[in-house]
């Protein structure tokens, strides 16, 4: 369980659009979340329609710690390993900061 | 099943069975309400013998949840390895003193099936009573066995489970401690002397289920300075554990010979990235190379992967930020670092720390480390060990949701 002070609900959402498939999350992503967002993950890249491209919507994320950022990379790679262009969709903020001070900013495409 | 008499040995199953005052339960009310409609009475009760009263797991159409223990109805059933019957309770030498009986409820017809454990001891019954003398068929006395039988299964179940979450829970608190143990263990027992610094090392750990967490390590090297490293592995367990114990070994080897911080974090990164016993965990990192002080003087050299730049504060109060950005080391091969050297005279303070220093001083999340400077300019000038206590203070001010572990370094 986690401990932290005020609760943020993690909230995973998926969203077909068009030719690609947007998945939102918001909240907190910690090590207790991770499971919960690759679950999300997995369920699209096994679906039976394979998206152009898979569109990770990040920007209601409040916060992000280095469990979180593995599920980010995580999601990227099992995109990549199917062959579908992955995008990150962020705005400027806790996240970008963090993907800043970890030096993995420019592993992602962004939206 | 042999019902065993002994009444001391009896009360131990009932105790084990963890039954006794716990709140009311859905299963259990579902079947005396079933008891009460298939056998069109209007009491049905789920009873538990305890040493001098009768307590009701559940308890249709009464609203009392416990008696004493009269003899007669549920205390005589218990010492039956059958269905205790009572078809005129106001005629029956059994029973017609009990206050049941003789009292205000009237009771006149009782039926009870002893709860049996699958060891023999009777822990209560499951009972139907009416306010009129009836008689049951034999049909109806094997229904109500195998109802008290349902009970019995339930309470057995229940017993299992709590065995087996307590069993669990007992196997993962031994688990987070053998690992918390060994990472513990991966902590240098102490800082090394190294002519000309005066240094102070810390890893607060996190009160929390997650093991993992900080690092750090110093080292004299081959060049006569030393190495000053602080990392934060992402992982968990003994994987974690494995992966700091792997990382703290790759840099003393690679210090152990001439070096460079940049050199030794891509060497550090080809390792884990082709040794991770657990994929997906990678570390953090700021690598410091102090070279050997001489009068006062020497070259910090900074390599950082993934990780918040260490501090340089001058005698004069300025905070300066050190080292460029890296990847995360463990991850991919496909990453590169950047040795970036800094004078530092006598005076001089170097900090390293991890993130979750940050976030104590500066609140969740953060990433700015604006509060930490500010926390640290005041100290310009003092000695290591007074640096680290006032950064013990901050930390030790809230309880710590993650890790934070920090090496001070002064130049004498």
């Amino acid at each position: 369980v986690s401990e932290s002070v005020e609760d943020i609900p993690f909230v995973v959402r998926t969203e077909p659009c068009g030719d690609h498939v947007r998945v939102l999350i918001s909240g907190e992503l910690d090590l207790h979340r991770e499971a919960e967002l690759h679950s999300a993950w997995e369920a699209v890249i096994s679906s039976a329609e394979t998206p152009q491209r898979l569109v990770l919507d990040v920007s209601g994320l409040r916060f992000l710690d280095s469990s979180g950022m593995r599920a980010l990379l995580v999601c990227r790679d099992r995109a990549h390993a199917i062959g579908v262009p992955f995008l990150l969709a962020v705005t400027p903020g806790p996240v970008t900061r963090l993907l800043r001070i970890a030096g993995v900013q420019d592993w992602f495409d962004y939206a | 099943v042999n019902v065993v008499t002994d009444e001391a040995q009896r009360l131990a199953a009932v105790r084990r069975y963890e039954v006794l005052d716990t709140p009311p339960d859905g299963a259990f009310e579902r079947i005396t309400a079933l008891a009460a409609r298939l056998f069109d009475v209007p009491i049905s009760i789920v009873s538990i013998v305890d040493a001098d009263r009768i307590w009701f797991k559940s308890h249709h159409g009464v609203d009392v949840p416990e008696i004493d223990r009269e003899p007669g109805l549920c205390a005589s059933a218990v010492l039956q390895s059958g269905p205790w019957l009572v078809n005129d309770a106001r005629n029956d030498p059994r029973t017609l003193a009990n206050p049941l009986v003789a009292g205000e409820l009237g009771l006149q017809f009782y039926a009870g099936v002893p709860l049996t454990t699958h060891d023999g001891y009777n822990l209560g019954t499951l009972c139907i009573i009416d306010q009129r003398p009836r008689q049951l068929s034999e049909a109806q006395v094997a229904s109500l066995t195998d109802l008290a039988q349902v009970v019995m299964d339930e309470l057995e179940l229940r017993l299992a489970a709590r065995r087996t979450v307590e069993l669990e829970s007992q196997l993962r608190r031994s688990a987070e401690q053998v690992a918390r143990t060994l990472q513990q263990s991966l902590l240098p027992a102490r800082v090394p002397a190294v002519a000309g610094l005066d240094i102070a090392a810390r890893c607060h750990v996190a009160n929390t289920d997650q093991v993992g967490g900080d690092f750090y390590d110093v080292v004299p090297d081959a060049d006569g300075g030393c190495a000053v490293v602080v990392g934060d592995v992402c992982g968990k367990g003994t994987s974690a554990a494995a992966l700091t114990g792997t990382a703290r070994w790759v840099l003393r080897a690679t210090v152990a010979e001439p070096w460079t911080p940049a050199r030794a974090l891509a060497r550090l990164n080809a390792v884990l990235v082709r040794a991770q016993e657990q994929p997906g965990d990678y570390c953090t990192a700021a690598l410091v190379r102090v070279d050997p002080v001489r009068d006062g003087r020497t070259t910090v050299t900074v390599g950082l992967a993934g990780h918040p730049h260490p501090l340089i504060v001058r005698t004069d109060g300025t905070v300066e930020a050190l080292g460029r950005t890296s990847p995360v080391v463990g991850w991919t091969l496909d990453a590169e670092y950047t040795d970036v050297a800094v004078p530092m005279t006598s005076g001089d303070l170097l900090v390293l720390f991890t993130d979750g220093t940050l976030e104590v001083v500066a609140g969740h999340g953060a990433t700015d480390d604006r509060e930490v400077r500010a926390l640290l300019a005041p100290l310009a000038g003092q000695e290591a060990e007074a640096v680290a206590r006032a950064l013990d203070d901050a930390l030790g001010a809230v309880p710590l949701q993650d890790d934070a572990a920090f090496v001070v370094v002064a130049v004498q």
